[in-house]
Formats: structure tokens, C-alpha cells, sequence
């Protein structure tokens, strides 16, 4: 993108039509500039320089209303290849079938897409995929799914590891602290904050142990083994876990809003979680 | 560029003032106009124009979704009720369109196999070719078999969503029992906050996510601002009143209260909007 591109901020509407005006783009000239956007979002991602969507949104305000979707999608995307990352190999069910090309199928019969034999080639994914990601369907499946909220207790516990913070023992089991935090029901910050702080050693009260339940099980690690890595540092975390409260704290939290005592939180997922919890 | 060239983007080449109903008038009085003048032309003609890959030729993608559509329905009408217009047949425009939307297609699928390539610890990594076909079956449910009129006006983000659902789709087919479904992305976790009768529940949620876009486009600047912050970028309320304290640069400290208190005011535009969209 060149430095021309780069406009005053303002509304999104704005941005849009003054690109429009200025620049007189076509759509073919739009979509390679937006394409070469997307790349270099994607390329700070990919390097974990944590690009943030409100700077392209400010940088490129022609672009903002597809950013905004383009950013969306994207970031799902990327968290469900994390969510995967913890599937062990061995694991997975054999793969589909190499699916049919779907280039010959007659888009005006329906017929013909659900016959289309193997593979995923068929209008019921199509129609899954896209009814899945109703919040009562995605949260159904995860009710589904709960092996990965809360893996089998019964499994062999791995023996206690020297690692200095939650992360770096998630980071030894190949759990991305994204994952990590989502399936504690937690932010990725609160993660992360755990880790720079830590709880009282000489306080065993401290510890929220419906957190430590879920800590022992994502990391398939004894309670005491996790209470000594909490309790690695300061004291200062009990506090603040105190102020926000622990059903606050293991209820009420999101994937990835955090800290910020969130009564911005979906009702639907503070129901869900406090029926769950 | 041609004066209906863009017809599928609601914002461009409009003046700024607009609401987004207005914004969607005008959206759609340009795909009509394109389509009328279309239909003017003769069937060879017609056909060079809908056929056009590049060049001045090509009509907008609002206009070549409609031509979709309608040859999908005249070859569906057994009953003669459809007024016979020769077009090219569906698949032939289908893959004009596949053609067309080449490079976002290819940059989807380079940033998911990126994706995949440092998150997934298997050789069983998906290829180029299946993601784009699940691409395609989702693009023909939802433009062919669905025939989704909101492809017509918002095509970009319509097919944003739609990556993000092949990609979905790809990964439960592959993944199975294994795969958990992503939480709640940005937009959903806005239309989370909003009362379920504001919207339809039975429309599909990337047609909810669409019509919360051109809601979000009637909020003020600063409110767009909160909202992006604390929805794309997951910023908390003190550190957005930090980042608007120093952007904002009155020299007066922006609060966190009055940080929480410009999202409550969107978000009630937000409904309030969404309620207004969903009055008969």
C-alpha cells in the first residue's frame, strides 16, 4: 500500500466514500490493495507482533467496513486452528475422503449437491456449518465436547515439572496459553497475568479451587503441583482475585474479554456458564 | 472506474451523511439500474458483459449474483411463470465469479494453510483445493440454492463470512469430535448483547452479522471506536479511556466510566437500530 492510501480517520462511511472519490478505484484495483492489507495483517499475526484491528481500521479507513469482517473471520479462523493444535495426531479419525471437485456440480439443483458421494461434499455440512455457528448451536457442541473443557480426571496424571508459570507448563504440553485460557473459561490476559503474578505460599485458603480443578486438568497436573506453581510469586493476585470473586472469576469470564469486571459479558454465555458451572 | 462498478459495496461513492437505510437504497437503486441496463442489451451482448473475467467489460458483483440467481430460478420454473431472458447458464457464471474473486480466495486460503502449517502438529494439514471447494459449496448453498439477496449488496463481507464458515466446515468434516467450534467472534459477541427479538433468529447468523455492519455504520466516530477497540482489539475499558485520553488529545483524561458509558450508548444504538430494521 502506498502512503496515499493512508487517509485522515474518520467514520467508516466516510473513509469509504472519500476513497472512493479520490482514488476511483475498480473493484479488481480495490481487492488486490485489500488483499495486500489482509497479507500484512496476517503476516504480523503469523510473526506475534499482535497487530491490533483498530490500527488498519485507522490506517486504511476505505477498507474498514470488509477490515471489520475480513478481521472477524480471520481471527475465528486462527483460533480454531489453536483449538486444534492440542489434538494429539494419533488421535484423529482417519480423514475424509478427497472430496469430489465441486466443479460440475449444477449450483441450481440442490439434489446435486447432496448427492455428491464422500468426503464433506454435501449441502448437510454446508447447512451445519453455517446453522453451527448460531450461539445455541456452537454452545450445544460445546456442551458436546466436553472431554476438552474437562479431559478424563481418570487419565495417568504426567509427573510434576520445574516450570516457572502456568503458560510455560502449558507451553511444555503444547497448549497455547489462547487455548489454554479459553478452555479454563478465562482470557488470554488473565492467563498471562497469573503468570506475572502468583499467589501468597504461606496462604492455602487463597487458592480458588474450583481454578485449580481446572488447572490440574488442562495440564494434566496434580492439584499440589499447580497450587506451588500459582503460588510461585506474589500475593498480590489473591487480591485481585478476591475483588473480582471467584464465581465472577470462573463463571462470568469470556474466551477474551478479561480484568475489566465484564458486564459487558453475552448473557446467553453468563447463562451457559453458570447453568455449566 | 464505471459508475455502477461498485454496486456491491454500500459505501462507495456516496456521500458520507447517509443512514444506513439510505445507504442501502442507494445500493440497491445502483444493482437495479446496472440490472436494467443490462437487460437492455442483446443476448450476445449480455452474455460478453456477465462473461467478462477483467477489464471495463465486467459488471459488478451485485449485478452478476443477481444474473445468478435469476438464470437459477428460470432453470428451476418448470411452470413457465418466469419471463425468459437468455443468460449464460449458472455454472458459467459461477465460475466468472470464482474468477473474479481469485485473489481473495487465494489469500484466504494462504493465511488459513499459514494457519494450519504452525498450529496443526499433523501431516494431515488440508490442501489448497479442498478448502476452496468447501468454499464453493457454501458460495452455491448460499447464492444459488438460497438465493441470498444480501449477496448482491454486500458481497465482500458476505464472503468473508463465508470463508470463515468453509473453513468451519472443512475442520469439523476433518477434525470431527475433535474439534471445538471457536467462541464467539466479534460481531457475534455484539448481537450476544442484544435482546434475541431484535433479530430473526431463523436467518443464518452471517446474514444477522451483515445487517449489525450496516447498523454499526450509524454510530458516531467515537463510538465505532470504542466498540472496534473493545471488540476487535479485546482492549479492556481503562485501557481504552487511556489510548482515546491521548488520541482525543483535549488535555482533559478520559475515564474508564465514561468509556463504559460511550459502548452502553452504542450498543443501544445498536439495538435500537436492530429493532427498527425488524419492524414489518
Amino acid at each position: 500500500m502506498s502512503d496515499e492510501q493512508k487517509q485522515e480517520p474518520g467514520t467508516l462511511d466516510n473513509g469509504a466514500s472519500s476513497a472512493a472519490k479520490n482514488y476511483a478505484q475498480s473493484e479488481a484495483e480495490y481487492d488486490t490493495a485489500f488483499v495486500q492489507i489482509a497479507d500484512t495483517f496476517v503476516h504480523a499475526y503469523l510473526s506475534n507482533q499482535h497487530p491490533r484491528p483498530s490500527a488498519y481500521i485507522e490506517k486504511y479507513p476505505a477498507y474498514a467496513s470488509d477490515l471489520l469482517a475480513f478481521f472477524d473471520s480471520f481471527l475465528e479462523q486462527a483460533w480454531m486452528l489453536e483449538s486444534l493444535s492440542t489434538v494429539a495426531p494419533a488421535a484423529l479419525p482417519p480423514a475424509s475422503p478427497t472430496p469430489r471437485s465441486a466443479q460440475h456440480q449444477r449450483p441450481a439443483a440442490e439434489h446435486h449437491i447432496h448427492d455428491a458421494p464422500g468426503g464433506y461434499a454435501n449441502a448437510e455440512d454446508v447447512d451445519g456449518s453455517v446453522e453451527g455457528d448460531s450461539h445455541p448451536s456452537m454452545l450445544s457442541l460445546v456442551a458436546e465436547h466436553q472431554a476438552l473443557y474437562h479431559p478424563d480426571v481418570s487419565a495417568p496424571r504426567q509427573p510434576a515439572r520445574a516450570a516457572s508459570s502456568i503458560s510455560a507448563l502449558a507451553a511444555e504440553r503444547g497448549i497455547p496459553v489462547r487455548r489454554l485460557a479459553a478452555n479454563l473459561e478465562l482470557s488470554d490476559a488473565l492467563v498471562h497475568w497469573l503468570d506475572a503474578t502468583a499467589l501468597d505460599p504461606n496462604d492455602r485458603n487463597s487458592v480458588p479451587s474450583e481454578l485449580v480443578e481446572r488447572l490440574s486438568q488442562q495440564l494434566n497436573l496434580s492439584h499440589a503441583d499447580v497450587e506451588t506453581t500459582l503460588r510461585a510469586s506474589h500475593p498480590e493476585a489473591v487480591k485481585h482475585l478476591e475483588t473480582l470473586g471467584h464465581d465472577h472469576l470462573l463463571n462470568h469470564m469470556t474466551f477474551r474479554t478479561a480484568l475489566s469486571h465484564d458486564d459487558t459479558l453475552p448473557r446467553k454465555h453468563r447463562e451457559h456458564w453458570d447453568s455449566a458451572g | 472506474m464505471d459508475d455502477d462498478a461498485d454496486a456491491t459495496d454500500v459505501n462507495a461513492q456516496i456521500p458520507p451523511d447517509k443512514t444506513p437505510e439510505e445507504l442501502l437504497s442507494i445500493a440497491q437503486a445502483r444493482v437495479d439500474g446496472e440490472v436494467a441496463t443490462l437487460l437492455a442489451l442483446s443476448a450476445s451482448d449480455l452474455a460478453r458483459r456477465l462473461l467478462a473475467t477483467a477489464g471495463s467489460e465486467t459488471v459488478s458483483f451485485g449485478a452478476l449474483v443477481y444474473f445468478i440467481q435469476l438464470a437459477s430460478a428460470q432453470a428451476s420454473a418448470t411452470d413457465g411463470t418466469m419471463p425468459a431472458v437468455s443468460l449464460p447458464t449458472p455454472n458459467e457464471m459461477i465460475d466468472v465469479l470464482l474468477e473474479r474473486i481469485k485473489g481473495l480466495n487465494e489469500q484466504w486460503v494462504r493465511s488459513f494453510l499459514a494457519l494450519a502449517s504452525k498450529s496443526l502438529r499433523t501431516n494431515r494439514e488440508p490442501t489448497r483445493d479442498d478448502l476452496l471447494q468447501q468454499l464453493k459449496l457454501i458460495l452455491l448453498e448460499r447464492i444459488v440454492v438460497k438465493h441470498r439477496e444480501k449477496w448482491q449488496l454486500f458481497f465482500r463481507r458476505s464472503l468473508f463470512y463465508a470463508q470463515r464458515d468453509a473453513a468451519h466446515a472443512f475442520l469439523r468434516s476433518q477434525y470431527g469430535s475433535g474439534f471445538t467450534p471457536a467462541p464467539p467472534g466479534s460481531l457475534d459477541r455484539i448481537l450476544a448483547q442484544l435482546p434475541a427479538e431484535t433479530h430473526d433468529m431463523k436467518d443464518e447468523l452471517w446474514i444477522r452479522r451483515i445487517d449489525l455492519m450496516r447498523c454499526f455504520q450509524r454510530l458516531t466516530e467515537k463510538q465505532q471506536v470504542v466498540i472496534i477497540k473493545r471488540y476487535w482489539d479485546g482492549l479492556s475499558f481503562t485501557r481504552i479511556a487511556d489510548e482515546q485520553s491521548e488520541a482525543e488529545n483535549t488535555g482533559k483524561k478520559v475515564g474508564e466510566d465514561a468509556m463504559r458509558k460511550r459502548h452502553d450508548k452504542a450498543i443501544e444504538a445498536l439495538r435500537l437500530c436492530c429493532e427498527e430494521r425488524n419492524e414489518p
